[in-house]
């Protein structure tokens, strides 16, 4: 089986086999349009990527490596949140730290299953909370003036008008 | 000026108080139009068009110099470099850098895109409320999610809204009659459809027919009723304030669920637009005894609508869901009905007086 070398942002190199490699739409283009042979000794420098996270992103890659090519996404289809397969689950227990790396990683790379089923799960955190709960939960600092706040804010007693 | 560039949201580096961030700015508005033809050559041209924010000192400059007057060389400046086209850019990006501060991962620091990707997953009320978590979200929710949009979940939530005037922003819109609601669940449980049931009730289906029916005749005296789902569990009902009460001008939205075993259990009612009334909780339930233990077979849905548009009229104080509401209706009616009035104004005209531009 044909490797390639990645090199994560860090410097650490990771031997990959190019069909787990090439996942990464980015790292597919890069092989095909700069003709990198596959024998070279070239490493792929990966440099908005550090290992930990690369590590991840090769794991992932190597456990859907059989996946059927996604398709573009069809607009009148409605987005579904609810089929993200338990192994997807399992993996993606981490910490918001983490989930936010895989996104960017998946992002830079377009790897399309991991950006999917990342945002997925954003999605799901973010379903059906208050702003204040969706706040809470991503620790997102209220910016709204008070002056505003008042406007979106709404009393929900009307005792407050008293 | 945002904090982060509005295209990267921070991702490709700092805007400094400008718009966008160099990156973007490279590679949307590139600096000369040749550069992507010519394979985005990276020379400084004298092009007067360059595309820089700060308008080039040339015009001074040859002025200065038709004066021919010597002494000014000393005030030559340089001419301001062209900024870094997209190569330097992605030159520096692809430069190794510091692992970032695993704190300074936020959600906040996605690029738009990606959180557009995210947003996509969501339906039109989380959606709407992440429009209310910050000013971001806001912005690029009111830039990215087409008006269309919200005139159409707008029309599909409020099937008994009626436009009547011009609606400057739907977004608003939506967002003030969400937020004129007693409670956010109860729009979700609205807006949720109910799961096809194998078997069909037909006392309940015939008896619904007829409500139907009835509710066409009295359609004049300002009530309104439309079934969400197919199973007919989930009905919008609007009523018009009566004149002469400190509802009038308004039109109060209500939920109404009919149980399976309707019409041998009463349907629940609830307010879902906010009301200040003695007999009308906190959360919209309405205290009316027909729907309680005085349910008879002989009411309809109609029937129970023109109660609750008359029990708008005239409290009952005697056993109220706000009690306190009932001792200012029976002992301060002045200050009741102003603040009954001013909560109409607010709540229930949005139908004349869709929100001003802002923020809702």
């Amino acid at each position: 089986m044909p490797t390639i070398k990645l090199q994560s942002s860090d410097g650490e190199i990771f031997d990959t086999d190019v069909q787990i490699a090439k996942c990464s739409g980015t790292i597919k283009t890069m092989l095909e349009d700069l003709g990198m042979d596959e024998g070279d000794d070239e490493v792929v420098p990966l440099p908005n990527v550090n290992s930990a996270i690369l590590r991840k992103v090769l794991q992932w890659a190597t456990f859907h490596k059989d996946d059927p090519i996604p398709v573009e996404d069809d607009d009148s289809k409605e987005k579904r949140t609810d089929d993200i397969s338990s192994w997807d689950a399992d993996f993606l227990k981490v910490d918001q730290g983490t989930l936010f790396e895989l996104i960017l990683a998946a992002n830079y790379l377009d790897i399309k299953g991991l950006l999917d089923v990342t945002c997925k799960t954003v999605a799901n955190m973010i379903k059906g909370k208050t702003p204040e709960e969706i706040r809470k939960t991503f620790n997102i600092k209220n910016d709204f003036t008070p002056a505003e706040e008042e406007q979106v804010r709404k009393e929900n007693e009307w005792c407050e008008e008293k | 000026n945002s904090s982060t560039c509005w295209i990267c949201n921070g991702y490709y580096g700092p805007n400094y108080e400008e718009p966008l961030c160099g990156t973007c700015h490279s590679f949307i508005f590139p600096n000369h139009p040749q550069d992507e033809a010519e394979g985005m050559v990276t020379e400084v041209s004298d092009d007067e068009d360059s595309g820089n924010d700060e308008p080039p000192e040339n015009g001074s400059e040859a002025k200065d110099r038709s004066d021919g007057d010597p002494d000014y060389d000393d005030l030559d400046r340089p001419r301001p470099s062209a900024p870094r086209n997209v190569n330097q850019y992605l030159e520096m990006l692809s430069q190794p850098r510091e692992a970032d501060d695993e704190s300074q991962r936020q959600i906040c620091a996605l690029p738009v895109e990606v959180l557009l990707s995210i947003f996509s997953y969501l339906d039109d009320l989380s959606l709407w409320n992440a429009s209310e978590v910050c000013k971001q979200w806001k912005r690029i929710l009111e830039v990215h999610i087409p008006q269309q949009m919200w005139k159409k979940y707008t029309k599909e939530r409020w099937p008994l809204f009626q436009q009547i005037s011009t609606i400057p922003n739907w977004l608003h819109m939506y967002g003030a009659l969400m937020n004129s609601c007693f409670c956010r669940t109860c729009l979700i449980h609205m807006a949720h459809k109910a799961p096809m049931r194998g078997r069909v009730n037909h006392i309940r289906a015939n008896r619904l027919r007829n409500d139907i029916r009835s509710l066409d005749l009295d359609a004049t005296e300002g009530i309104d009723a439309v079934a969400l789902d197919n199973q007919l569990f989930h009905w919008q009902a609007s009523i018009l304030g009566p004149a002469g009460s400190p509802y009038e001008g308004g039109k109060f939205f209500l939920y109404i669920v009919i149980p399976c075993s309707y019409p041998m259990l009463p349907p629940q009612v609830r307010f879902l637009t906010k009301i200040v009334h003695p007999n009308v909780s906190r959360h919209g339930d309405v205290g009316i005894d027909i729907i309680q233990h005085n349910w008879s077979l002989a009411l309809t849905i109609s029937k129970l609508l023109l109660s609750v548009q008359s029990l708008l009229t005239d409290p009952f104080t005697q056993i109220c869901m706000e009690p306190e509401l009932g001792r200012m209706y029976e002992n301060d009616r002045p200050k009741f009905e102003a603040l009954a009035r001013r909560w109409t104004w607010k709540y229930a005209m949005y139908e004349v007086l869709p929100p001003v531009d802002g923020f809702i």
